[in-house]
């Protein structure tokens, strides 16, 4: 309570301070709230709970949670100003307790201008591929790392950028225990040496540097209180092709999460593609060693990550497809990936009347062949793969439209899935998980504004060791979904997931869920109700474990 | 919008070669071996510090971080005591592990501080005044405790206990002196809790993960006078006010304790101030041999 009402008034010094740094430009206050546009949006989640001890779901005392919030943005000449208020009474099932409560955790002013932008307060930021800084909100995921602190960017030519940025970040309603600096400089060689390349190619390069202050409090390692990291990368896009790469360098880290190792950390990122119409064809390969890098060296699970390391493997968003998902491996790992997209031509006995498009994918993870030294330090190579597969998934998508009313997309994908690595810090507790899927998706349109879009899914999943401790997870699982769409407005959904392959025969569970969804313009109501599998939930390769559930669901969003 | 783009190439130019230079210059700790302080001095203190663990025993992290509240208990040893609670998913028993460690007063305590990540430990529940937070992962908790014993106790507090053997009776007396003001939000909080049970538990770090004989230490048994206690005074206290306060209980027929392993923690909270704890004693009810 006490808290809510401090984080009220901060908000209205902030609002306070901001009109008086308006107002000593020379801008009149009057002028700025006239001359001004307001923008925002805003989500209201919430979730009555039933208890479905079936499913392993828990007794929700308050019966009703609810997440919710509203971002304000008012932009006037150079300036603009925002806000989010936030509300989790208490929050959702799956997400952390420590949100509970409500206030204004994020609120800044900008200046903006061709020279220079000067941020005060918090903000997001990102340099390169984020590998040794990112700071962002998944707020599905219950993830806002945002730094709040001071921030410019700075372009004195075409072509040349410098960010710069100092402060803390958040960590639920505070901020961690570590201060964060840091500067990343972003050249576009065509733009700063206009005839250096032929139109056709664009090169871009970089460099950044990040570093952390937390003070050492205990007294069993000599700890650094400083820790920097840095890294350099390039982009080039020619006409048929384009490669890009990153390699980053952290100074020793002893942290919770690498056991205190004080190994230095490398990552290294290497794309490269070839494009012609109708081909595309990548590889990726990727080295991670020791890149777990925190404003907070205590701090474990998603909670003050300073980077974000994306993962090296197909994300797939089929149901049944994500229950084994993956996630980087930031204390190290080596992987590659492959994929290639080619559209059979339309017009052809394969490609049929409209053309049908095949991607083939295929990644495979291990872990770095480390020798360790002592207690504290190891030693391995770069792209040195270790004897332990932590991921493989070899799939193959095939899309193809039959009539004009008619389309499909049939998915078949292989996964080995490292339980042991993902789920019990490495230690031999289940073995693996060989999971095979095929998937159809099918999407007719009955007249212009009404279509039906069915999707039947099945995964044969096996483990490589017993069942130890029961769960609503293993087994092989059916999925059914059928949705019917009257454009642009109406969405009615049923799915059912049944985990009929199930160790124990009283899991073998169906998990329901029917949804109705309407759309006006920018404002989305979705009413649901089903049952909600426990287990991982990844976006972008960042996971959080989700307890089962069993609840109706009301969600009311909208922007203007 | 034109400028003078040169001039301000030259000036800004500089000037963020500088920025980066000094950023890269002062920001970086270079450690070489040994990594591992020898030497600590211990600090002198007429503070007791509680360490609450939270714990379950198919929790495969979960005893790195007993270790470490071993080691800082041993490393301060008499000025810091530690209770593990056993409460939430990590503690609850299968078929194929029946034991039980689980408690009502566990269960409270979990659900009160909104425990749901484990291990995690609060010191005297303090909270941390940055990030509001009141349980931290293991490596805070040493900063936390040296913390609290650098500050000056507020009160004493001493337990005393009586043991029937045969009625399995234990009467425990607990002495209280202020030597600051108090208020009435001041609670006295007494618990059962047990050492060396030797019983399975889940570690990560081993091969294979099943330890079947591990020691759980410090294991919260039950209340005696309720999960947060009774209060002391129902007015404020003044400085050197003494309270004396008696209490039995008797450990039921069908608990597998073994008394030669129980002993009792005292402790005194601020319901009025996030219930941080102001001192602890604890008594065992037999002398340690």
């Amino acid at each position: 309570m006490e808290a809510n009402k401090f984080r009220f008034f901060e908000g209205k010094i902030y609002l306070f301070v901001v009109l008086i740094i308006i107002s000593s430009l020379g801008l009149e206050a009057q002028d700025f709230i006239e001359s001004g546009r307001l923008s925002g949006n805003f989500q209201i989640e919430s979730q009555y709970y039933f208890k479905d001890s079936l499913i392993g779901s828990e007794d929700v005392s308050e019966k009703i949670r609810s997440n919710s919030f509203l971002n304000l943005i008012y932009n006037s000449s150079n300036f603009e100003v925002g806000l989010r208020y936030e509300a989790y009474q208490p929050p959702l099932l799956g997400f952390d307790v420590e949100y509970q409560g409500s206030g204004v955790p994020y609120k800044y002013v900008t200046y903006r201008s061709e020279l220079v932008d000067v941020t005060a307060g918090d903000f997001y930021e990102q340099f390169g591929s984020g590998m040794i800084f990112r700071s962002y909100e998944e707020r599905n995921l219950g993830i806002d790392n945002a730094i709040g602190g001071f921030r410019f960017k700075f372009r004195p030519f075409a072509g040349f950028e410098l960010t710069g940025l100092m402060g803390k970040q958040r960590s639920f309603w505070g901020k961690g225990a570590g201060i964060v600096r840091g500067g990343d400089l972003n050249l576009n060689v065509n733009e700063l040496a206009e005839g250096l390349l032929p139109d056709e190619f664009q090169l871009n390069l970089g460099g950044s540097i990040a570093s952390k202050y937390q003070a050492d409090e205990e007294s069993t390692y000599f700890l650094p209180e400083n820790v920097l990291a840095y890294s350099f990368r390039f982009g080039l896009i020619g006409p048929s092709y384009s490669v890009d790469g990153e390699y980053a360098y952290k100074y020793n880290d002893p942290n919770l999460t690498n056991e205190f190792s004080y190994n230095p950390g490398i990552g290294l990122i290497l794309n490269g593609s070839y494009f012609q119409k109708g081909l595309g064809i990548s590889l990726n390969i990727h080295h991670i060693d020791n890149m777990d890098f925190r404003s907070d060296r205590n701090s474990v699970g998603n909670v003050l990550n300073l980077n974000f390391i994306p993962p090296l493997t197909k994300l797939h968003t089929y149901r049944l497809a994500s229950i084994y998902p993956y996630g980087t491996q930031l204390n190290g790992e080596a992987g590659i990936q492959g994929e290639i997209t080619y559209k059979i031509p339309k017009k052809t006995s394969l490609g049929g009347k409209y053309g049908t498009t095949v991607i083939v994918n295929y990644s495979t993870v291990y872990g770095l062949d480390t020798v360790r030294i002592d207690q504290f330090t190891y030693e391995t190579e770069i792209f040195k793969f270790g004897d332990r597969q932590y991921f493989r998934d070899f799939n193959i998508e095939v899309s193809r439209r039959w009539t004009k009313k008619f389309k499909s997309i049939f998915t078949y994908l292989s996964l080995i899935y490292n339980k042991d690595i993902l789920e019990a810090e490495g230690s031999a507790e289940f073995g693996k998980v060989h999971a095979d899927a095929a998937i159809v998706d099918m999407t007719y349109r009955i007249v212009d504004d009404h279509a039906v879009r069915m999707e039947l899914q099945h995964m044969w999943a096996r483990q490589d060791s017993t069942i130890k401790k029961p769960d609503n997870i293993n087994g092989n699982w059916a999925m059914f979904l059928l949705e019917y769409t009257i454009a642009p407005a109406f969405f009615l959904t049923v799915i059912d997931e049944y985990n009929y392959g199930n160790d124990s025969e009283e899991r073998q569970v169906h998990y329901p869920t029917y949804s109705f969804a309407y759309i006006h313009n920018t404002t989305r109501f979705v009413l649901a109700y089903g049952r909600q599998r426990g287990g991982l939930l990844c976006i972008g390769g960042v996971c959080r474990e989700v307890p089962a559930s069993n609840a109706v669901t009301f969600t009311l969003s909208s922007s203007f | 919008m034109k400028r003078n783009k040169y001039k301000v190439e030259n000036q800004y130019g500089i000037l963020s070669i500088i920025c980066f230079a000094l950023i890269v210059l002062f920001s970086c700790d270079m450690i070489d071996p040994p990594y591992k302080e020898e030497n600590y001095v211990p600090i002198e203190s007429n503070q007791v510090v509680l360490i609450e663990e939270y714990t379950g025993f198919t929790c495969g992290n979960c005893p790195p971080a007993a270790e470490e509240a071993h080691r800082l208990k041993d490393r301060d040893s008499g000025n810091v005591i530690v209770l593990t609670v056993h409460a939430g998913t990590y503690a609850e028993p299968s078929e194929k592990h029946p034991y039980d460690f689980r408690t009502i007063v566990a269960a409270e305590l979990n659900d009160f501080f909104k425990i749901n990540k484990y291990p995690v430990g609060m010191v005297n529940r303090v909270v941390d005044p940055e990030s509001g937070r009141q349980n931290f992962s293991r490596s805070n908790w040493e900063k936390y405790v040296n913390a609290e014993l650098k500050k000056e106790a507020r009160l004493g507090l001493r337990v005393g206990t009586q043991y029937n053997a045969t009625t399995k009776r234990i009467d425990i007396e607990v002495n209280v002196e202020y030597f600051t003001k108090g208020t009435k939000d001041h609670f006295l909080a007494v618990y059962v809790v047990e050492d060396s049970i030797v019983q399975y538990q889940l570690d990560y770090r081993k091969t294979p993960s099943d330890i079947y004989n591990y020691v759980h230490n410090y294991v919260l048994r039950d209340e005696v006078n309720g999960t947060f206690g009774e209060s002391l005074s129902n007015s404020d206290i003044n400085t050197g006010e003494r309270f004396t306060k008696n209490y039995s209980y008797v450990i039921a027929e069908d608990k597998d304790w073994r008394p030669r392993h129980i002993w009792i923690l005292a402790y005194v909270h601020d319901k009025g101030n996030s219930y941080q704890i102001l001192q602890s004693a604890q008594a065992f009810l037999y002398p340690k041999q």
